[in-house]
């Protein structure tokens, strides 16, 4: 199985915090994002400053290095943290938050709508990973396959919460119920478990989680890609979100116009590299540089330096 | 185009001593059908019933005891599972007889229809006093203008008084 | 002295290793009786009696590391598996069940390859 990933551990105070990395880390996760879960989001008004929401710094969630290597050992290197935001869509008006910088820096960004209207901008407009399906009580609104091949389309991929099901018996059946309900008319496409844990107890192995998707209606296949390559999928989603959009054009080196010569200096391609295997190495060794340059950039918000020729 | 498949059961309430419960709502053959369930398919089941199609009791005909049961398709065989496991609807003993399973509501309705004809014939032996014989027979003669069969039993019911 | 079987196809039964895991500092003792009584329990909530009746068997438990070895029907497997999953309270207290092997053959649990290190022995 390639990596399993826990994309949803619910931030606490650090010892319990610790304990759930340590927790994920022993049940064979590679790879787990600390969440901050915003119940509302309230407008962020310039003249307003009072009432502005207080969200932190993506940075202040994660485990310090030091932190990170005392609680897991020798192996904890292999183990990537990431930061995640969640937030409940109420009100159409006041969505334009998720698109600010201090919300887009958060490495996944996530919501969950509770009206049918929201549903709809989620899937189609906003610049999210990660849909939640609510689990704790009925779905308030109805599903359309129109509306979730949209999402589909754009790379977001809805989550389900499995935790609450370990807690109590009545969560238990809404997300059965609510599970096999958008499976139907998703047939199986994008989705991913994760925890959604409180405690460190609440976990369980990549293996358990995928088997978890046959009650949900969802084949092998898909109940192994919902812990392993969907999450794979969504880290690529979300550098790709982070970075501004911008066109590629593979151009071959012997065909570059005369004012554009300036770019080979600037793209570090050598001459030599021309003669061992003509045009294709030159553009892969182009792609090659351009894409670790883009990496160095991730943190920011946005990268502003034009690293790829647009047209 | 997505489409939900139904499967609509038809059964009989038989009580113990022939009584017919005037209070008898939907809800309460709903509670006995769903707590049934989730003591044989635990929560499972139980979430199974609540989603989309989800289980309702669709018709109930508290003269004749009839019940019409809608539930998934792929959900089927566990409800008729529990089905002769209700023992009790609210403090009466009771159990369900299956008469008739089919996909649509209207094969259903179509099925009732030519149940009730049948057993009116059954109900003008039960009858005690010339006046409930005469409405009886008033409704045989309405229900099966059309059906030989029908008549055929009705004169030999008279004949035989 | 040895009889050689060839099976085709599914096996009907499969051979799982479990351990009950509690939070750290809890001390709860549990005998193999008890241990099953849990996993029914487990089987009952989620699936009821339907598959609270099949024909699960403790074949070896450990009372120290609360480990044991199940044997299951292969039609259950599934079931039995998620429902464990899900088991997360036991009188109050907090445990979870973590699934350590799953094989149709006894002998595969005997050992773990992913356990096993390689040793270098320089001649």
């Amino acid at each position: 199985m390639s990596a399993p990933m826990d994309f949803n551990i619910l931030t606490c105070e650090r010892s319990t915090l610790k304990e759930k990395i340590k927790m994920a880390h022993r049940l064979g996760y590679k790879a787990v994002a600390i969440n901050i879960f915003i119940p509302e989001l309230t407008q962020t008004s310039k003249k307003k400053k009072s009432q502005q929401q207080d969200i932190a710094p993506a940075k202040s969630l994660k485990l310090s290095d030091l932190e990170l290597q005392e609680l897991l050992g020798p192996t904890w290197k292999s183990f990537r943290q990431l930061t995640r935001i969640s937030a409940t869509l109420a009100d159409v008006q006041h969505n334009f938050v998720m698109s600010t910088d201090i919300v887009q820096q958060y490495d996944l960004v996530a919501v969950q709508p509770t009206t049918d209207k929201t549903f709809y901008q989620a899937c189609t407009a906003l610049n999210v990973d990660i849909i939640t399906l609510d689990v704790t009580e009925k779905l308030p609104f109805k599903l359309k396959r129109t509306t979730i091949n949209a999402a589909v389309q754009r790379g977001i991929k809805f989550e389900f919460q499995y935790s609450p099901a370990i807690r109590d018996s009545t969560l238990r059946k809404y997300f059965i119920a609510n599970a096999q309900q958008f499976v139907f008319c998703d047939i199986g496409k994008n989705i991913i478990l994760t925890s959604g844990c409180e405690k460190a107890m609440e976990l369980r192995g990549p293996y358990d989680v995928a088997n978890l998707g046959s009650l949900l209606n969802l084949n092998a296949a898909q109940s192994k890609a919902a812990v392993t390559s969907n999450c794979e999928a969504l880290l690529k989603h979300s550098e790709s979100r982070r970075l501004n959009k911008s066109v590629s054009k593979v151009e071959k080196l012997e065909e570059i116009p005369g004012n554009e010569t300036w770019l080979l200096d600037k793209l570090r391609v050598h001459s030599s590299l021309e003669s061992v295997n003509g045009g294709s190495r030159d553009i892969a060794g182009i792609h090659g540089i351009d894409s670790s340059d883009e990496e160095t950039s991730v943190d920011g918000p946005a990268a502003k330096k034009i690293k790829l020729v647009q047209t | 185009m997505v489409r939900f498949k139904n499967r609509y059961i038809v059964c009989k309430l038989e009580f113990g001593c022939r009584v017919t419960l005037p209070d008898l709502t939907q809800d309460a053959v709903y509670r006995a059908i769903a707590t049934e369930l989730q003591v044989l398919h635990g929560d499972y089941g139980t979430a199974c019933a609540r989603k989309y199609p989800n289980l309702t009791v669709q018709y109930l005909n508290p003269s004749t005891n009839l019940v019409m049961v809608r539930c998934s398709r792929d959900q089927c065989k566990q409800i008729q599972s529990c089905l002769p496991f209700v023992k009790k609807i609210g403090e009466v003993d009771v159990f369900l007889h299956t008469l008739h399973l089919a996909g649509t509501i209207r094969s259903c309705m179509k099925f009732i229809v030519r149940y009730h004809k049948s057993q009116l014939p059954l109900l003008m032996s039960e009858c005690r006093n010339p006046v409930e014989r005469k409405k009886v027979q008033e409704m045989l003669t309405d229900s099966c203008a059309d059906s030989g069969r029908t008549l055929g039993l009705l004169e030999r019911s008279t004949t035989s008084q | 002295m040895y009889k050689k079987v060839v099976s085709k196809g599914c096996l009907d039964f499969c051979y799982m290793k479990v351990r009950l895991d509690f939070e750290e500092g809890t001390h709860a003792h549990i005998d193999i009786v008890a241990f099953k009584q849990i996993i029914l329990e487990a089987a009952q909530s989620m699936f009821g009696l339907a598959l609270s009746c099949s024909l699960i068997d403790v074949l070896i438990y450990e009372k120290s590391s609360r480990t044991a070895v199940l044997r299951i029907p292969n039609i259950n497997l599934s079931k039995i598996w998620s429902a464990l999953s899900l088991y997360s309270n036991m009188n109050g207290l907090s445990c979870a069940f973590r699934i350590l092997q799953i094989s149709p053959h006894l002998m595969a649990l005997s050992g773990n390859s992913r356990l096993m290190s390689l040793e270098v022995v320089e001649h």
